[in-house]
């Protein structure tokens, strides 16, 4: 691998980790340390897991066929099919986006005490300038590395000396120790937020707009592998922080608020800011890859001109359509909705929408016509179907466990 | 050629690589005692909604006749087809082609009346 390949893998993996945790995967992985202690980290990992496999199946479609994963679905299973998933996708990285914001508003509210209603336009407003003004590469690395600062919940986590025994217990999957449906829907939640199909098409559109080729194929495996796999690490430390500080004390996580002091105990003073950074930076990030992966997925569905790297001008409705949806993220924030319940009711809808957005991905990856000789492995197959029926058990329970213990 | 598989569905671009729409939808022409053949593509509102149900098609038809816009369908003569391979490669020019109309009006009434759009 030359040089300028390997920086380029470097950037991808530090992308990936920085990117990796946002709103979702931080509330999800508090609750479940703060409830259930390490008891959910399995499900982190499993999740990750088959994160991996989807992640390096869309770019290896997009570096391959030269398609995006929408117009690969569309040109594959038709018009008909393909609103179906499409759709689901966008009302959930509608409420995603909101939950994604108000968790931006959230770290300022918990600096300046100002409400998060009052917060909800100027930054939607931020996050359209940085759309308007950027490019895909600047807005990727410049929000990864900023959120880099999510090492902080690892360092806490290390610095807290949670029994490794115990911890490595977590690993194990198993089923509640007692309240089962709060323990369950954490669990769909936390899959739901790990395998953001938001994701893939961000992922395969990048991929498609920086022209991979199928040189680029050693590179998307090792973004995929160890970016992902470092990226649930933070997540990992996340729970285990919360596990450390809240379990046992029995305190159950209410709000975003909370957790404001979650990394004091172990990083003193430091641990106020690292929080508040990462909660902004991070949430700022997932928020600019959800209006980018909204206006992917109707730009791409409907053939218009697409790409974060032309100027708005050149791709008309793709710049209207991010704008819209960042109007409409921000409206609904301001409408005083509970930023945590959205967060935690967003990331079990997504896991309902699963199944149909990944049971393509199996057909497309494994079909000559589109990945030529690039077809996925037993091993990524046997993932795929796994994550299928894991997602339909989810989509069937995911629900009626909100309504019975969800937040 | 399958025209399900290479064509409908498929990414149009125009002259210089534009993205004119997709290939909504394939119109054939019936001859006496020869073969059918390919006379155009069809892509707007009113043909991919056509694909859902008839009543989808009407809402398309009615929607595009009130806004004004673009004509629910629009057709391009397949002989315009340069390519085929990846997207539908046709000799158009998107600028002035209704299949841009949306593009153009969306250009013209809201984004080049925002700073920084060029």
């Amino acid at each position: 691998m030359k040089g300028k390949e390997l920086l380029n893998v470097a950037l991808g993996v530090i992308t990936s980790i920085g990117g990796f945790l946002e709103v979702g995967s931080m509330a999800t992985s508090a609750a479940a340390g703060a409830d259930f202690g390490f008891r959910l980290m399995w499900v982190i990992v499993f999740s990750t897991l088959c994160l991996i496999f989807l992640i390096e199946m869309s770019g290896r479609l997009a570096a391959v066929s030269k398609r995006t994963l929408v117009d690969a679905v569309r040109e594959r299973f038709g018009f008909v099919f393909t609103i179906i998933p499409r759709s689901l996708e966008l009302l959930v990285n509608l409420l995603v986006l909101a939950a994604e914001i108000g968790g931006v508003c959230l770290a300022l509210k918990i600096v300046t005490g100002i409400p998060v209603a009052a917060w909800a336009i100027p930054v939607g407003l931020l996050i359209w300038i940085v759309l308007w003004l950027g490019t895909l590469e600047w807005l990727e690395n410049t929000t990864a590395i900023l959120g880099l600062m999510t090492v902080a919940f690892v360092v806490a986590a290390w610095k807290l000396h949670p029994d490794p025994h115990e911890a490595l217990r977590g690993l194990i999957p198993h089923g509640a120790p007692h309240d089962a449906a709060r323990y369950w829907f954490i669990a769909v939640s936390i899959a739901g937020s790990t395998i953001s199909p938001y994701m893939f098409t961000f992922y395969s559109s990048g991929a498609v707009e920086e022209e991979w080729t199928e040189e680029s194929l050693g590179a998307n495996r090792m973004t995929a592998i160890i970016g992902m796999g470092f990226g649930c690490l933070m997540s990992i430390g996340v729970l285990i922080v919360s596990a450390m500080i809240f379990s046992p004390k029995g305190i159950h996580i209410d709000s975003y608020e909370q957790l404001a002091v979650v990394l004091s105990p172990a990083l003193g003073r430091w641990g106020f800011p690292l929080f508040v950074g990462s909660l902004g930076v991070c949430c700022f990030g997932a928020a600019i890859e959800l209006a980018l992966s909204t206006a992917y997925i109707l730009g791409q569905t409907f053939g218009w001109n697409w790409g974060e790297n032309s100027e708005p001008r050149n791709g008309a409705r793709f710049a209207a359509t991010y704008t819209a949806i960042v109007i409409l993220g921000a409206l609904l924030m301001c409408t005083g909705i509970d930023p945590l319940k959205l967060t935690m009711f967003s990331m079990a809808l997504t896991a309902v929408i699963l199944p149909a957005v990944v049971v393509p991905f199996l057909l497309l990856v494994n079909d000559e016509h589109f990945v030529g000789e690039h077809r996925s492995g037993w091993i990524g197959n046997t993932v795929v179907v796994v994550v299928v029926l894991v997602a339909s058990v989810i989509a069937i329970v995911a629900i009626p466990l909100e309504l019975a213990g969800g937040s | 050629m399958e025209l399900v598989r290479d064509i409908l569905d498929k990414q149009i671009r125009g002259r210089h690589g534009e993205k004119l729409g997709k290939a909504d939808g394939i119109i054939l022409e019936l001859r006496e005692h020869k073969p059918p053949r390919v006379a155009f593509i069809e892509l707007g509102s009113a043909t991919f909604a056509r694909r859902i149900g008839r009543r989808f098609e009407r809402w398309a038809v009615w929607l595009n006749r009130k806004l004004h816009v673009r004509r629910a369908r629009y057709r391009i003569d397949f002989g315009k087809v340069k390519d085929h391979e990846l997207d539908l490669d046709v000799d158009i020019d998107p600028l002035p082609s209704p299949a841009w109309a949306w593009e153009r009006w969306t250009r013209e009434h809201i984004i080049e009346r925002i700073p920084f759009a060029k």
